[in-house]
């Protein structure tokens, strides 16, 4: 591992660099109506750099560009020819995300289990996770509503990133950015080219840096999930009031849209083009059946499927992992601030009345 | 005068202790705050079930509509905290026949002073309740906050129809079709609405700019005479998109040619039922210069 320190400028030369070899997408700050939100954009022109926004968590995910709100299956791409377009692809330049959560990097990893698994390998998700580089962020400041360190995800690492950048805030003026390449990722190979006199002597200073961070972010949750995952499926199917905590639900999908490891999609065809596009579990149409039944005819059914999709069968399939990273986005993006802690809370309570709670974790 | 959002609070918890102890009742609905986010959501309780009176507020974040919650147990016996729009929403659902007054209590709030972010909140035209059993905070002389209808010509009327066809396509490319914005509005309350309708098929899966044209011009024409510019769908679109500037829009314009405005008695007549010989026609398609 290396490390370096960097100001705004410095940050900005490597960005051009960069930018240079691939296709560069960052985190940037927009007004749209009342809202100033911040999104993961593709880069165009070199003159976009300085505005790049990282402070905030963003809105958006990589999901956006690795499983679209709407995509065209080409199936044409996987039948005889494939070869040569594999070729054609293999001339795509690489993308870097620069400025991810770890979090979000968790997320992703959640995909690949789903999506790269070899029994189901879905070609179209494998083709756009194709030469994708991720370069994490953090800084000291806690996302709105996030819970991460409650599902066991660090603030300051993830696997996927072969560099993170971290940023002190409070250091403004002067050297605030440390960069810090990982061993063993070709992209550290890369990188290091272009880094002059990389510094490995501070390695002490950033670690208690980010100590200090994430004892501040300690004090700023109370928030704990007392019973292991994967939760008890039939007991927390048949045993929660599901309706207390969800009776504000509008059942609009917004948590699931904007949330980085739903998944759901759904077929339609375009005159002759198959497409998908990305479905919700919390709209009545998900499960209504051709006959007109549907076996989750009320709001607080479905939001007991996205709680036991996250909390319960994810778990179950993926060596228990939960399906739901602690982002926090679905609770401030809700348009009735309906908050998913609240329902896991009443799960936790159900469970360790019924005496189920096993040991803290 | 506004009231202060303290004074509100101060008022409401009151009189929901005072309703505990003296009436009959299923269910309430109020605002208060999030034990983990801190944010400001809405508090749906039963009446057996253990209530901390001082969780419930009201703040300059209680945007959320309660009005539109109480359509899902109309056969109950339900309290409900309503700024005035909401009681606006709840006396235009009473003629409506969708609910019966005597299944509500409604707990009004006077002189509202307003709710963050909500452009509509500056075009208000009811900052008292137009129905409430009980009332927190003072009442507001009507002087301060009647709105001369001609004041209120919305964004963009004056555009030609190039130009607004041109805006509402762009804005609506964000749209991603959560249908939120249907979601939260307290008058959009038919059981089937046509955006689920699967038989015909008014919608498809996915999001294109015709589909985004094709359910924001079908909602919008679903609204006069229904709008009470509460400004709900705004506030719940998670992409910002300002869509009521068509609603909005045909609720002035029903007042301005009509001297209409739904909710605000319980026995009004709707705007399409209440048919006069002096009504003008301004036309369903009214070009520019006409
Ligand atoms: S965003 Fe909120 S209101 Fe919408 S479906 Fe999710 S929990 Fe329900
Ligand atoms: S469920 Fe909510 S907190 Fe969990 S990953 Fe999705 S958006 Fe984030
Ligand atoms: S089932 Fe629901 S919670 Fe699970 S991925 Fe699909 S939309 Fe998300
Ligand atoms: S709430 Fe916004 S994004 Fe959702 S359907 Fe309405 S306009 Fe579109
Ligand atoms: S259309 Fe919008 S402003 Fe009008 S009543 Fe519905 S939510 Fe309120």
């Amino acid at each position: 591992m290396r490390l370096k320190k960097l100001n705004s400028e410095e940050l900005i030369e490597l960005l051009e660099i960069f930018f240079a070899e691939y296709d560069l997408i960052a985190p940037f700050k927009v007004e749209q109506g009342r809202l100033n939100r911040v999104l993961f954009r593709k880069i165009r022109q070199n003159n976009e750099i300085p505005s790049i926004y990282l402070k905030e968590m963003p809105e958006t995910t990589p999901k956006n560009f690795i499983l679209p709100r709407d995509e065209r299956l080409d199936f044409e791409r996987f039948n005889s020819e494939r070869e040569e377009n594999e070729n054609s692809l293999a001339r795509a330049k690489t993308r870097l995300f620069f400025g991810v959560r770890s979090c979000d990097l968790a997320a992703i990893e959640l995909f690949d289990d789903v999506f790269l698994d070899e029994d189901y390998l879905d070609p179209f998700y494998e083709s756009r996770r194709e030469k994708n580089i991720f370069i994490g962020y953090s800084n000291q400041i806690l996302p709105p509503n996030n819970f991460q360190k409650e599902l066991e995800i660090g603030y300051f690492d993830h696997q996927l990133a072969p560099a993170f950048i971290y940023e002190d805030l409070e250091a403004r003026g002067r050297e605030h950015y440390w960069l810090k390449i990982k061993a063993g990722y070709q992209f550290s190979k890369d990188v290091e080219a272009h880094l002059d006199n990389l510094e490995t002597g501070e390695i002490g200073n950033l670690e208690k840096l980010l100590n200090d961070w994430e004892d501040k972010f300690t004090g700023e949750t109370d928030f704990e999930i007392k019973n292991k995952l994967p939760f008890p499926e039939k007991e927390v199917f048949n045993q929660v009031d599901w309706q207390e905590p969800t009776a504000s639900c509008l059942g609009c999908g917004v948590c699931t849209y904007y949330c980085p490891t739903c998944f759901c999609f759904d077929f339609f065809w375009d005159g002759s083009t198959k497409n998908r596009a990305w479905d919700s579990c919390m709209f009545s149409l998900f499960t209504e059946h051709a006959s007109g039944h549907n076996p989750r005819e009320e709001q607080h059914q479905r939001w007991r499927q996205r709680l036991l999709h996250k909390f319960s069968y994810h778990p179950q399939n993926y060596n228990d992992k939960p399906g739901c990273v602690g982002c926090g986005r679905c609770i401030y993006k809700c348009p009735v601030n309906l908050d998913i802690r609240n329902v896991i809370n009443a799960v936790d309570k159900t469970l360790v009345k019924g005496g189920q709670a096993s040991e803290e974790r | 005068m506004t009231n202060s959002y303290k004074e509100i609070t101060e008022d409401l918890q009151d009189i929901i202790e005072q309703i505990y102890k003296q009436e009959e009742f299923d269910r309430l609905l109020a605002y208060g705050r999030g034990l983990f986010s801190g944010l400001i959501e809405p508090v749906i309780v039963d009446k057996e079930a253990e209530l901390d009176l001082d969780r419930l507020e009201f703040t300059d974040e209680a945007y959320q509509m309660l009005s539109k919650y109480l359509l899902k147990n109309r056969e109950l016996k339900q309290v409900v905290v309503a700024k005035p729009c909401d009681t606006r929403a709840i006396a235009f659902y009473i003629s409506e026949n969708i609910i019966a007054r005597d299944n509500l209590i409604v707990v009004g709030i006077n002189g509202c002073p307003g709710i963050k972010d909500n452009t509509a909140c500056d075009e208000c035209d009811s900052k008292n309740p137009v129905i409430a059993d009980y009332t927190a905070g003072n009442l507001m002389p009507e002087d301060e906050f009647a709105k001369d209808k001609s004041d209120l010509k919305y964004l963009l009327s004056e555009e030609n129809q190039v130009t607004r066809k041109n805006h509402y396509t762009k804005e609506f490319m964000r749209c991603t079709q959560c249908y939120a914005c249907r979601d939260a509005c307290p008058v959009c309350y038919c059981d089937h609405c046509f955006v689920e309708s699967n038989q015909p098929v008014w919608l498809e899966a996915g999001s294109g700019p015709e589909e985004d044209m094709v359910f924001h011009l079908m909602r919008t024409m679903h609204m006069p005479g229904r709008c009470v510019n509460c400004g709900a769908c705004e506030m719940a679109c998670p992409e910002g998109i300002e869509m009521r500037s068509l609603t909005s829009h045909l609720y002035h314009q029903a007042r301005e040619y009509f001297d209409f405005r739904p909710g605000l008695a319980v026995d009004q007549k709707s705007l399409f039922s209440d048919y006069n010989e002096e009504d003008p026609e301004p036309g369903f398609l009214q070009q520019e210069g006409d």
